[in-house]
This record gives C-alpha cells, structure tokens and sequence, in this order.
C-alpha cells in the first residue's frame, strides 16, 4: 500500500511535513472581533444579570452565589474580549496557489483544510454594517460539499482574493 | 390532474374547518375565490403543462396564471427518479423527478410509464449513442444496449434484510408518540375494563409478570411493523446496469425507480448494521448529487448484500471503485482515546439514569459495554489508497466504509485537538457531493503525519 502513494508520499517521514499556510488575515480583524465579542458578551450579560438577581432574591445563601456567578462572567468576558480574538488571529492562515486553496485556523481544535481550485463552484465577498466601519470583508469560497470563510481581509484583498481564486479555478479546470 | 386534485387540499380543508358554522362569513368568500382560483390554476396549469426533449434539453413550460419555462440541459442532470404511489399506481401512471445537483428541478405528477421511460432514455447517458434528435422515434422503453448486470433480492434475503434493518427503534418511539396521544383515554378504558372485570388486584398480584407481559408484546408487534414496513420499502429489488447507466428499482405498494448515470456516481458507501455485520451483509449506497429519497437519505445501491460479492457489484455497477484490503489502523497509542469517550459519556448516562429511574443502577451493567464499543471503533477504523480511490472505514454503532475517487473530493481536511496534537494523531475528513449539500466522511485518531500526506494526496492536482 505504501507504493501506492507515489513518489512523494513516503508517509512516517518527517520531510514531508507541510509548512504552515503564508497568509495572515487583516491586523484589523483583532478589532472588528472585539467588538463583535463585546456585543455577544453585552447580549449574555443581560442574561446572567436577570439570572445574578434571581438567584439573590430565591436562594438562601445570601450574595455568595450570586458573587460568584458574577466574577465567572467577568472572567469569561475579558477572556472573551481580550484574549480570544488577539489569538484567533494568531492562528488564522491562509494560502492559495495554482492547484488549491489552503486554510488553518483554531487553537484548542487545528483545522486544516484543502480545497482543489477545480472543486471551487463560485466565491463571493460579504460584508456586513460593522465590518464596512473597518473596511473589512469575508470570502466565502463553495464547492459542490459546503462552503468555507475566510474572515477579516481587508476590502482590497478580499476582492483581489475573490478574483484571484475565480480566475485560478476557471484556469485550473480548463487545463483538465 | 392528480396534481391539481393534491394542491385543491388545503383550501378543502380550510372550507371543511370554517364552513360548517359561518357560511356567510368572509373568510368563507376569500376561501370561496381560492377554491376557483386553486381550481382554475389546477386544471389550466394542467393543460397547459408541456414537456420535450429538443437539442439536448429538457424544456418545461407550466403554469396558467404564472407562465413558467424551465430548460435542463442533459448534461446537467443528475438523476432522473420514477415512482408510483398508491394514488398514482391506481390510475397506472408514475410520477417523474428530474435532479440536478442543485436539487429537484421538475417534477411531473402524473404521466404515463412509456412517457416516463421515454424521458429517461432521453436525458441517460445513451442520449450521445443516438443522433440528436432522434429521441422521439425510438420505441418505448427499448433500450439499445444490453443489460451488464443485474442484482435482486431472493425472498429470504429480503425477509433478513428487513428482520436487520435496525429501524426497531423508529417504530418503537412512533408508538411511543402514539400511546402519548391516546394515553389518557386508554388508560381510563383500561382502569374500567380492569374494575369491571374485577381484576385490579390480581392484577397488583401479578403487577411485575403482567408489565414484562406488555413490554414483550409491545417489542413483538414493533418488530413485526418494522420487518413489514422495510418489506414493503424494498419488495420488488432490483439494481440493473445497462450500458453506463444504473436503474434502481424498489417497494412493493410505492414503486420506486432511480437512475443513475455511472459517470454521476460521487462515493460508494457500505454500511454493515449492528446485527447485519455478524451474518456478513451490509448495504451498499450510492452517493449523487442532488439527490435523497423520501428520507432526505442517500439511493441504496443494494440494501443487503453479502460481503463475498461485494467486490463484484462494485466491479460491475461502479467501476473505479476498488476496495483496498490492507488499511492503515490507527496507532496504538491512539487506544485510550477511543475508550475514554464511550466509557465517559456511558458512565455519566448511567449516572443519570440511576439518579431518575428506580432501578436505573442496572444501566451500570449496560456501561460495561462502553469499552467494547471503543475497542471495536480502535480496530475498524482504518484507510487505504488504491490507485485513485480512497477508502475510509470507521464505527459509530454500525460500521461505514466509504469508497471515494481522488476526482470527486470536494475538499479535504484534518482536524487535531490540543490532546490530539500532544500524542501526535490527527482526524482526517473528505467531503464529497451528495444531496444538495455536501458528505463527509472521517477516520478519526489516525497518526498525523498520516493524514497531513492524505490530506495533500486528496487534493493533488491530477
């Protein structure tokens, strides 16, 4: 079976390990998602209030309870806010060259995907009102099995990326 | 017609629900407009619904109030299904689908079987063995070339198949839902029957012997539904391939009927069920795109099939698809992970259990299943190349082999935890078309630099 892999796959070898993805998504993206984090965060925040002065008025252990669901909420706040995204971007790459498009993100979970430009079915930019304040747009790149988004490029990337994969699958699949 | 008739419903029920009290009242009236106008649209729409095959098209033109044209190009089109519910079998006529990868295109209520047959050999594969244009002439279902193969169910294998369906469950929560809807009332009638008959306290007598009584019967009569229902879903099997296209026929009182271009096959899987694997049978499915049956689930190519002939059906009815039979497993250190999940989530549902139900510390006994469960998902999982295709086997429950061609992959993947990353294993995905969305399908805790290769091997330009 090993044969079978051709020439340059000779697997449990470790020349053959395949570097990270080039590109990193938009420096700005770290401030977009701590604003999107922040709205999420204000949103379950109202939520753990109503639920912070039930358990002050139902229980009878006094504001301990509460004290504590408190301070784990601001804990998971600044988390969210200042750590996550900072580090999300971190690990967000991407990479496209003549035959596929390459991406990597997560930090607890890595998911590496490759995509064949042949396989590309259409790409479209999105961009929503918060993301058009820091001139920033999405990619969504589909095949025939589900779509994949490359967040937080800037305007200029994002379409220069999107023209560039289209024209690269179109190229790809006529040489077929 | 049948079609005009169905879209009448709605507005039927609407005058049945309203019209009996408050005849003069508006709604009456507006249900009153939308009846004629449901009726008129029903029975023009029918007269006006035409359909041809010109220059290697399907055109469509439908619709009496809204004028609708639709063209399919051949080429485009998936599958074409063919079935015939009781209503439609009743008139002998069939209803026709036909799918392209962005889903159900055109769908024809009501034709008749030369038509249907017609049709499809108009937009199958033999469309380029015949001059453009020459569809109309031939005869009705004659097909030019002679049948490759040809698979059925002999009566005992369809009774085993539906005996190991494993669709017990479905039947039993049906019936669960059920007993819910009629509960109180039958369990009224039940207290007066036991109260007249004056056995309520023989009953409390024999309280436990009488529960396992109903419990026994309840099993006993799901099953029997369950065996009847899948008898009735795959009476009358047959898969057949003539030149490069496959029909697949089934179902006893709903006929069934998919073809299948070779050439529009995106994956093979085998999916041997927990009681079907023991006997050596599984069921071969068929991945299209654009394509599910009533289920929302993929066409079976054979529904129960022996393992000694898989080889040969794949050989016969979708070339390029082999079947490697060394596959890489996973590492050995990648055992502990696949018996921590099972035995966790086990024990934290007896756990549950236990404290909700009385007696529910029995289902510690039925945890100790959990790692057996993991040790096999550690020996079944597995992948191999060969060739161009990849295969892929894993269990959950049953276990599933997938068999994927290199040029069908939509896209490829391999996913690590933090916990993965520190004893170097890796999941590996390939997704490819099927349905209007995409399959993937996985292996997971194989040896990283493993996947990283496959996940290049699946994606390399070829």
């Amino acid at each position: 079976m090993r044969a079978s892999f051709g020439p340059d796959l000779r697997y449990g070898r470790r020349h053959h390990v395949r570097p990270k993805p080039a590109q990193s998504v938009d420096p700005k993206a770290v401030s977009l998602w701590r604003i999107e984090a922040a709205l999420r965060v204000l949103a379950l925040g109202v939520l753990t209030l109503l639920s912070v002065a039930s358990l002050l008025t139902l229980t009878p252990f006094g504001a301990a309870p509460a004290l504590v669901a408190l301070a784990l909420f601001l804990v998971f706040a600044l988390v969210q806010i200042g750590f996550v995204p900072q580090v999300r971007y971190k690990h967000w790459r991407y990479q496209v060259d003549a035959q596929e498009l390459d991406i990597q993100f997560g930090v607890f979970v890595v998911r590496r995907t490759l995509i064949p430009l042949v396989r590309v079915q259409h790409v479209d930019t999105q961009q929503g009102p918060l993301s058009k304040q820091f001139g920033l747009s999405s990619v969504t790149v589909s095949t025939a099995a589900g779509s994949h988004v490359i967040p937080g490029l800037s305007d200029a990337a994002a379409d220069q990326l999107r023209d560039h994969i289209s024209a690269l699958a179109r190229v790809a699949r006529e040489s077929l | 017609m049948l079609k005009a008739l169905r879209s009448l419903l709605p507005v039927l029920l609407v005058m049945l629900i309203t019209g009996g009290r408050t005849l003069d009242s508006p709604v009456v009236m507006v249900a009153g407009v939308a009846l004629c106008a449901s009726l008129i649209e029903g029975i023009g729409g029918w007269l006006r619904y035409h359909y041809w095959v010109s220059g290697g098209e399907l055109r469509v033109e439908r619709g009496f109030f809204v004028r609708q044209r639709v063209a399919i190009p051949a080429e485009r089109v998936q599958t074409v299904d063919i079935s015939a519910g009781l209503l439609q079998r009743v008139f002998g006529l069939v209803k026709v689908e036909v799918k392209t990868a962005a889903g159900v295109q055109v769908v024809m209520s009501a034709i008749s079987e030369a038509a249907a047959e017609r049709l499809r050999s108009a937009l199958g594969p033999q469309r380029s063995v015949s001059a453009a244009g020459d569809t109309e002439t031939q005869g009705p279902a004659a097909p030019a070339l002679h049948e490759v193969a040809r698979y059925e169910l002999t009566p005992r294998e369809l009774l085993l198949a539906a005996s190991t369906s494993g669709r017990l469950g479905v039947i039993l929560s049906g019936m669960g839902w059920l007993y819910s809807q009629v509960d109180d009332f039958v369990e009224q009638r039940l207290l007066d029957l036991l109260s007249t008959l004056n056995l309520a306290d023989s009953v409390s007598r024999l309280g436990p012997l009488v529960l396992l009584g109903i419990v026994v019967c309840t099993l006993l009569v799901a099953f029997v539904a369950s065996v009847i229902a899948e008898v009735a879903r795959f009476g009358g099997f047959s898969v057949v391939r003539t030149g490069n296209q496959l029909v697949i026929r089934r179902g006893l009182l709903e006929r069934r009927e998919v073809s299948v271009a070779l050439d529009r096959i995106q994956a093979i899987r085998i999916v041997e069920g927990l009681l079907r694997q023991p006997l050596g049978y599984a069921a071969i499915i068929v991945e299209t795109a654009g394509h599910a049956d009533e289920r929302g689930q993929s066409t079976p190519l054979h529904p129960f099939l022996h393992k000694s002939r898989w080889l040969q059906l794949l050989q016969e009815l979708a070339p390029g698809h082999d079947i490697e039979p060394e596959l890489t497993r996973p590492p050995a250190r990648a055992l502990s992970r696949f018996l921590v999940r099972p035995i966790l989530m086990a024990l934290l549902a007896a756990a549950f259990i236990s404290v909700s139900v009385p007696f529910g510390w029995l289902s510690f006994v039925l945890a100790l299943g959990a790692p057996a469960l993991g040790w096999l998902s550690f020996r079944d999982a597995g992948v191999g190349v060969s060739g161009q295709t990849l295969m892929l086997t894993r269990r959950t429950l049953r276990r599933t082999t997938a068999i994927v061609r290199r040029r069908r992959i939509q896209f490829s993947e391999s996913s690590s935890s933090w916990l993965q990353r520190r004893r170097g294993l890796a999941d590996l995905t390939v997704a490819v078309a099927s349905g209007t969305g995409g399959r993937p399908f996985s292996v997971p805790e194989l040896d990283a630099e493993l996947v990283d290769e496959l996940v290049a091997w699946s994606s390399a330009a070829r």
